[in-house]
């Protein structure tokens, strides 16, 4: 019987792996003594791997001490690489420990950095950024408001620093027509929008100046819904497309990677074709945004000269048209991301602060195992071992844990950041931007690289210095510099954990106290969605009113329906309206200086389903119609601010343009921005009574039992009036709280995780050292008993060390965090920077830690048994 | 000139071979008396070594057809080799002679 041949990749492997003078030789005699020998494919491997690994089987303990390194780089980092792995695999719980603490630091930072990067990093991706910015009036109280079409057309005009501009309104097409109509978000711009951004389509043409001029019906569309709602096809360009029930001429579509930072969710353009002389271009129509693209050769001063200058002559021209004081070109960076800016960089800071606690972590570590190795660094000085040679493999060690630590960090991150909700609709610009790139990788190495420098120096410096010296008087208590030094760097990472907390505390109460505040309405078992009409049967208000009163008749006969309502926009539902109100017998010098209020236009039920007080007067019946005397009613603050001490009841007030209602009566205020902005002023009309419908209406559904349940129902009681009415937005009350605190809930996130996991961090540190102490001074400690100590002395004196650390680390963190204090200042709510019961209780929590990580160190010690510990060793 | 166990075993395994002596000879007799669970890869390093010393020489041989056509390397004990030989075995040859080392009886 012939042998079977040797394995054939092992023959590959020793082919190229075996030194070319013995190549020949050794693979024919292994081959020979395989087939002569009967012996096994697995003694076959296990030669060649012998064979491949010279380093194993070469040498004693001598020769493998005092080895030169083979390939020795700057610093001798990589000084036997190989030697190194090997010597971390012999001690895997402390390599495991390291590798873990360092992914847990540069995992936490890449993440955030990765979130902050086209935030705070990245220039906006149109050409020329810098040049881009907002045009806005600013209001005497220095806030920023919209502008009004004139003023707009005016500026463009006379202004000499701006090369182009284009106004933005906003708009919700229902797109589909009966078959399946979809609401999408568009917006109204001038012809001018893309081009003023720099961008082209990528298929069809831009909108001509023409098309801004009149009604226009052409559409330039998203890469998206060019996809999504027709297949990617570039035929269809040219075609027509059913947009609101009325025929538009698709002309164009974005390339794939525009991004639509001034409506992060819009998927469609038509032109504005405003005209001078229009009731909704007027001056004070202040509901368009401004882009402009300032010339390249100006400076910003002379750009703000120039704004002031004109609006000084607007204002003169028309001084009832304006209350403002000047006019302001804010760059579009700023505009987009100074709301999200100090949390991003609280964030980042925060991130920071818990690689800096890994980092400190990493070095006690360190420095414990060179203490444990001391004996065998000692014996390889003695046997001629240099000092640069010892130094340089712990670095090695080092650097080898710091590489693998920045791999597993990235995975870390890579894994934190698909709970990041990536909707662009999120509270973060360009979230769907977010990715671990070149540029991420760099920035996690960088910040490894000082950080394995710094925590792997000291114990290479101490390795060195010790060398032989240390052999002989090992057993003893380790030096007071040494311990002092563990213990530095204990306290900073408390210290450092402490801030975390103590932010992490801040923002807890920040959210309560937003959650505490009353939204005015009842979330509870509350349903909402948006109803849009489309099509040409709706172009008499009358036939769109009688569309949704039919809808609410049906909704209010299906089971589990108590009541329910409509309202043109609904507090935190995301949008809103608002309107100077003139009050009779209370004239104002310039009618631009009206007080302005939310307004809502809402049916007769709203109020009752959402449960919003009714404080005096009487609410709307179905009898407050057209043709009927208007009414209005208002909310608390409105009464207060405008008939301080009196009743409002019966008096008159103005609001758009249109004839004088009366007010009938008074009801609770609600949050309509969000739960942590400014009480606004309220007011509410009939719907039926506004001068004109405005096509879309959120309706609200009082539910007997779960909201989410009825949501089917809800679409099939709408299908049934009209498949051509489209829903959207659909949230229940409880949805709508959430959606208002959730930036402010993800923050706070965060900053419970990376608190948690210096807590964690730095508690293990605390552990680590007192075990540690206890186990060197096994020997003092058991002489101590034996001379008489009582073991609560003993025990006394962990626990107090214990507590002193922890102390210490509280004292310089609650300072820290005091000096930090302004940085956190401006996302807190309803809570200072230095809230007393929060830094209290991440005293206590401190407190509870020092106890817990000191109990079995403590234990240990009092378990020593004097006549064991003094006979060992 | 001290030598390592590994190369005392060499040593011994080439005078029992003679002129015949290449890699599987040499590892094969070391493991039939005794050693087994060597490596090949180690028995050719104490032969690189003891050649370096200038303990033993080689010379290339015949390809076999089971080698694949490899040549073998042969060795050959050279009078250095032997005289280190004779030195570390005869220290523990006297060193043993005599004393019961409390192993089985062969």
């Amino acid at each position: 019987m012939t042998r079977p041949a040797p394995p054939r990749l092992a023959v590959w492997l020793l082919e190229r792996l075996v030194p070319p003078a013995e190549r020949e030789a050794f693979v024919g005699d292994l081959i020979e003594a395989y087939v002569e020998g009967n012996r096994t494919r697995r003694w076959f491997w296990r030669q060649t791997l012998a064979a491949l690994r010279p380093f194993r089987s070469r040498g004693g303990a001598v020769e493998h001490a005092v080895r030169r390194p083979t390939r020795g780089g700057p610093l001798m980092l990589f000084a036997g690489l190989r030697q190194t792995a090997n010597a971390l695999f012999r001690a895997p719980a402390y390599a495991g420990v390291v590798l873990f603490t360092l992914a847990l630091g540069i995992g936490a930072t890449t993440a955030v950095f990765s979130v902050a990067k086209p935030v705070l990093f990245e220039p906006l991706p149109y050409p020329d950024p810098d040049r881009l910015a907002m045009i806005w009036e600013r209001e005497p109280d220095g806030s920023k408001s919209n502008v009004g079409w004139e003023t707009y057309a005016d500026l463009v005009r006379d202004s000499r620093t701006i090369e182009s501009a284009a106004a933005i309104s906003y708009w919700a097409p229902v797109i589909g027509g009966v078959d399946d109509p979809e609401r999408v978000l568009g917006q109204s711009v001038s012809a001018s929008f893309f081009r003023t951004l720099g961008v082209a389509p990528a298929i069809g043409r831009d909108f001509s100046d023409e098309e801004d001029r009149g009604r226009h019906r052409v559409v330039i569309m998203s890469h998206r819904l060019f996809e999504r709602r027709f297949g990617g096809d570039p035929s269809m360009v040219g075609g027509s497309v059913d947009v609101g029930g009325v025929a538009y001429t698709v002309i164009g579509v974005l390339p794939r990677g525009f991004e639509s930072l001034l409506g992060p969710t819009v998927e469609l353009w038509r032109p504005l074709g405003y005209e001078r002389g229009q009731s909704q271009a007027c001056r004070s129509c202040r509901h368009l945004r401004a882009v402009a693209r300032l010339r390249s050769d100006v400076e910003p001063t002379v750009v703000a000269d120039e704004l002031d200058r004109l609006y000084a002559q607007f204002v003169e021209v028309s001084p009832t048209d304006y209350s403002g004081v000047s006019m302001v070109a804010e760059p579009l960076a700023e505009t987009l991301t100074a709301r999200i800016r100090p949390a991003l960089l609280l964030a980042l800071g925060a991130g920071l602060l818990v690689l800096l606690v890994a980092a400190v972590n990493v070095a006690n570590l360190m420095i414990a195992r060179s203490l444990e190795r001391e004996h065998e660094l000692a014996v390889r000085a003695t046997l001629g071992a240099g000092r640069g040679r010892l130094a340089g493999q712990v670095l090695a060690e080092a650097w080898l844990l710091a590489v693998a630590g920045a791999v597993g960090g990235v995975a870390l991150a890579a894994l934190g950041l698909r709970l990041v909700p990536s909707d662009p609709a999120s509270a973060i610009p360009r979230i769907e931007q977010v990715t671990i790139d070149w540029g991420v990788l760099l920035t996690a190495i960088a910040l490894t690289v000082p950080i394995t420098l710094l925590a792997g120096l000291l114990p290479a410096l101490s390795a060195s210095r010790r060398g032989a010296r240390a052999l002989g008087h090992r057993a003893a208590t380790p030096s007071r510099a040494r311990r002092r030094a563990t213990g530095a760097l204990v306290v900073v990472e408390v210290g450092l954990a402490v801030m975390l907390l103590a932010g992490a505390g801040l923002l807890i109460r920040s959210l309560a106290r937003v959650l505490d505040v009353p939204p005015g309405f009842n979330p509870e078992r509350l349903l909402s969605f948006q109803v849009t009409t489309s099509g040409s049967r709706y172009r008499e208000d009358a036939v769109e009113w009688q569309a949704f009163d039919q809808l609410v008749e049906r909704l209010e006969q299906t089971p589990g329906v108590r009541s329910v309502g409509f309202a043109t926009q609904i507090p935190l539902g995301g949008n809103m309206d608002s309107y100077g109100v003139l009050i009779e017998r209370k004239p104002i010098a310039n009618p631009a200086n009206a007080p302005s209020a939310d307004r809502y236009a809402v049916s007769p039920g709203y109020l009752a389903a959402m449960e919003i007080p009714l404080l005096g007067g009487r609410g709307f019946e179905p009898t407050d119609r057209t043709g009927m005397e208007p009414v209005a009613l208002i909310n608390e603050s409105f009464a207060a601010k405008s008939w301080p001490g009196e009743d409002p009841i019966g008096h008159r007030i103005q609001v758009g343009g249109s004839g004088w209602r009366r007010v009938v009566g008074v009801v609770g205020d609600v949050r309509h921005a969000s739960l942590d902005t400014e009480q606004s002023l309220q007011f509410y009309v009939p719907a039926t009574q506004w001068p004109w419908s405005e096509g879309t209406y959120v309706l609200v559904v009082r539910t007997t039992g779960s909201p989410q349940a009825l949501e089917a129902e809800a679409r099939a009681a709408v299908a049934a009036i009209d498949p051509a009415l489209a829903v959207s937005s659909v949230a229940t009350g409880e949805e709508l709280i959430a959606s208002a605190t959730a930036a402010r809930r993800s923050l706070m996130r965060l900053f419970q995780a990376f608190a948690g996991v210096a807590l964690l961090l730095a508690g293990a540190g605390i552990y680590g050292l007192l075990a540690r102490s206890v186990a060197e001074r096994r020997r003092e400690l058991g002489i101590r008993v034996a001379l008489g100590a009582g073991r609560s002395r003993v025990v006394g004196a962990v626990l107090a060390r214990g507590l002193l650390l922890t102390g210490a680390g509280l004292g310089l963190g609650l300072g820290g965090a005091l000096a930090l204090s302004g940085l956190i200042r401006g996302l807190l709510y309803g809570v200072g920077p230095t809230d007393a019961f929060t830094f209290v209780a991440v005293g206590v929590t401190l407190g509870a830690l020092a106890l817990l990580t000191s109990a079995g160190p403590a234990w240990r010690a009092a378990a020593i048994d004097p006549i064991e510990a003094i006979n060992t060793e | 000139m001290n030598l390592g166990e590994l190369e005392q075993l060499v040593l011994l395994a080439l005078v029992r071979l003679g002129d015949d002596a290449y890699g599987v000879s040499v590892f094969e007799t070391i493991e039939r008396h005794g050693r087994r669970g060597l490596a090949l890869g180690a028995v050719y390093r104490a032969l690189t070594r003891l050649e370096e010393k200038g303990m033993v020489s080689s010379s290339v041989g015949e390809p076999t057809p089971v080698r694949g056509g490899r040549r073998r390397r042969c060795y050959r004990i050279e009078a250095a080799g032997r005289r280190a030989l004779d030195e570390s075995i005869g220290a523990i040859r006297r060193l043993a002679d005599g004393l019961d080392l409390g192993s089985a009886p062969r």
